[in-house]
């Protein structure tokens, strides 16, 4: 077990890791920004350390004062929270490479979840079934609507290195293709610096719903039953409630299982460290494409034992 | 019940990061129950000073299609296509409510006439007929208080038992309605008393019969006609402006571009219209409601 680990992240995900860490028995190091001094994370935290100002570009987000944190404090290992750094790969390799423990999937993991068209890739391999699409990159407007057509609509566009919602549009005919490809491409880079655009069906009366997975590097791996977040509004969640009212056990069971062959296939090569990890942002990609294959399964029985409801 | 959250009293929540600011998370044995937990919880949390989304929560708990089960990703887009303005109380409801404005109104006028330095024996004695205002709905009732709370008996209709023991000065309290748990939260406003309750956001107007005559006299103020302006829906920057003074617009027709939360957003026309005036330009960092443009 570690004994002290830095938190890179803020705000009610900080809280939570702090809180655990805590009943764990380890020490905790929080890092705040100049908008930040007072926050609650920072109280909470053993130590912190400041990064800079408040702007995330100028601190939350950037790899080399995080790792000047961790060399300040001696922290043994990093957990990213959600958002922020959390699905960055350069700043897992960084930290691989300082030889501090990241609590998260390795690098290779989330380079190649991260990107939709790879990971589109690994899930066909995977016998997981996915959207049909088209899988390839696409250069302009034309070609946009090309693709809308003989995918069929409507259709999604969304950017490749796309991720929180961000960087997807709905086109119903040719006027909506030509620029929904505009905008996703301007948003992605924006936000990505990324622009690459792929286009597939769009699913009708899609559900959202996620698995959450848990391995380690000796190949153990197991997934914690599913999470349904259909409740979205601009693509962000809203509420998320488990058990989804919508799965019956055998479906919930072959979600389960196909996610958990999807890391297993990716991951098993790559994971070196000895801790166990927490997939946290990359498992959206897996859930999201094996969920919305399932949404056309027609519901039977219920077997839920508990329920749970979380707004936010 | 638990609530995660990274803010405390006194702390400050910066407009750098993220706007999430809690979440509320409920466990019950079975799923309409686990709701129900969910919208007691919200109904006793209060966030107050910003704009939040606690009564479009409460709302989807009480929505029939969410209860049901019967969820996909558009299930905003399709339940509220005009986007959320508030529970409207049905009759049911708002009697409910009347009943609660009914109890805080006894409550409120039997410590003003405890006031000191009365003459005794020509105190002033609280009525028991009164007229509740609710919105559209307006109630005669006869209330009768007990030292728990109160009997509310409405003429013409049924009579709801309040229970509850909130004091002025409290902006939240429990209330027990015809043997139903509620948490409601409260103030003053004007001569009323703004209740908030399951997505329902109404002021009511307890008042004497007599006063209740006059009030029907009173004109009522209209608010300003915005229906020719492109108003910012949310703060964010004005990444581009698609018209130009003297252009007719048509309906779906793009106006304007914002990013707000690095994502674009496209404003469209409603309807066709011409371009009188442009407020805003590109790289302009707006508020909610500021004018974009103005229409003839």
């Amino acid at each position: 077990m570690f004994k002290k680990i830095l938190v890179a992240n803020r705000g009610e995900i900080a809280c939570r890791v702090i809180k655990t860490a805590k009943k764990l028995g380890i020490a905790t190091v929080a890092v705040y920004s100049d908008a930040d001094r007072e926050a609650l994370h920072v109280k909470m935290a053993d130590e912190a350390v400041h990064i800079g100002p408040a702007p995330t570009n100028q601190s939350c987000i950037v790899i080399g004062k995080i790792l000047d944190a961790v060399c300040a404090t001696g922290a043994e290992a990093v957990h990213p929270g959600y958002g922020f750094l959390s699905e960055n790969p350069n700043f897992a390799e960084a930290l691989k490479a300082d030889g501090v423990a990241f609590i998260g999937p390795p690098p290779v993991a989330i380079e190649a979840m991260g990107d939709k068209i790879t990971s589109k890739g690994i899930a066909a391999n995977a016998g997981v079934s996915i959207v049909p699409g088209h899988m390839g990159l696409i250069e302009d407007a034309d070609e946009a609507v090309r693709i809308a057509g003989s995918v069929g609509y409507p259709v999604m566009i969304k950017a490749s290195a796309g991720g929180g919602g961000r960087g997807m549009r709905i086109a119903w005919n040719d006027a909506e293709a030509r620029e929904g490809f505009q905008s996703s491409k301007n948003e992605a880079k924006a936000c990505f610096g990324d622009d690459r655009i792929f286009i597939e069906r769009f699913v009708t009366q899609p559900r959202h719903i996620e698995i959450q997975v848990l391995g380690d590097q000796h190949g153990n791996l197991v997934y914690l039953g599913e999470r349904e977040c259909s409740i979205q509004r601009r693509n962000q969640k809203v509420i998320e409630e488990a058990p989804s009212p919508f799965l019956d056990t055998a479906t919930r069971k072959a979600m389960g299982e196909k996610a958990g062959f999807m890391r297993k296939t990716r991951i098993a090569a790559s994971c070196r460290r000895s801790d166990v990890f927490r997939v946290t942002g990359r498992r959206s990609r897996a859930r999201v494409t094996t969920a919305r294959s399932c949404a056309t399964t027609p519901a039977s029985s219920r077997a839920a034992k508990s329920r749970c409801i979380t707004t936010r | 019940m638990r609530n995660d959250t990274g803010v405390f009293e006194g702390g400050e929540i910066s407009m750098y990061y993220d706007p999430m600011i809690a979440k509320l998370c409920t466990w019950a044995p079975n799923r309409l129950a686990a709701i129900d937990a969910m919208s007691q919880a919200l109904d006793d949390f209060e966030v107050d000073g910003i704009g939040h989304n606690l009564p479009f929560l409460s709302a989807v708990m009480d929505h029939p299609r969410f209860r049901e089960g019967r969820l996909t990703t558009a299930f905003i887009a399709e339940e509220f296509p005009d986007g959320f303005v508030g529970v409207t109380p049905s009759e049911a409801d708002a009697r409910k409510l009347a009943a609660v404005a009914a109890l805080m109104n006894l409550r409120s006028e039997q410590r003003a006439v405890q006031i000191s330095g009365g003459m005794d024996n020509h105190r002033r004695k609280v009525g028991a007929d009164w007229v509740v205002t609710l919105g559209d709905f307006r109630f005669r009732l006869t209330v009768g208080g007990q030292a728990e709370g109160a009997t509310v008996a409405f003429v013409g209709g049924p009579s709801v038992s309040v229970v509850s023991d909130w004091l002025p000065g409290r902006v939240h309290a429990s209330f027990v309605i015809d043997g139903e748990p509620a948490g409601i939260k409260m103030e003053a406003t004007g001569t009323g008393m703004r209740l908030r309750w399951r997505g329902m956001d109404v002021v009511a107007h307890v008042r004497t019969p007599c006063v209740a005559e006059l009030a029907l006299l009173m004109s009522v103020k209209l608010p300003p006609d915005t229906s020719n302006m492109l108003l910012c829906p949310m703060p964010g920057v004005i990444t581009s402006i698609a018209v130009n003074v003297g252009d007719q617009v048509e309906a779906g027709q793009a106006l304007a571009t914002v990013e707000a939360m690095k994502m674009e957003n496209v404003l469209r026309a409603e309807r066709r219209a011409t371009v009188k005036r442009i407020a805003a330009q590109a790289g302009l960092s707006l508020a909610v409601d500021e004018l974009i443009i103005e229409f003839e």
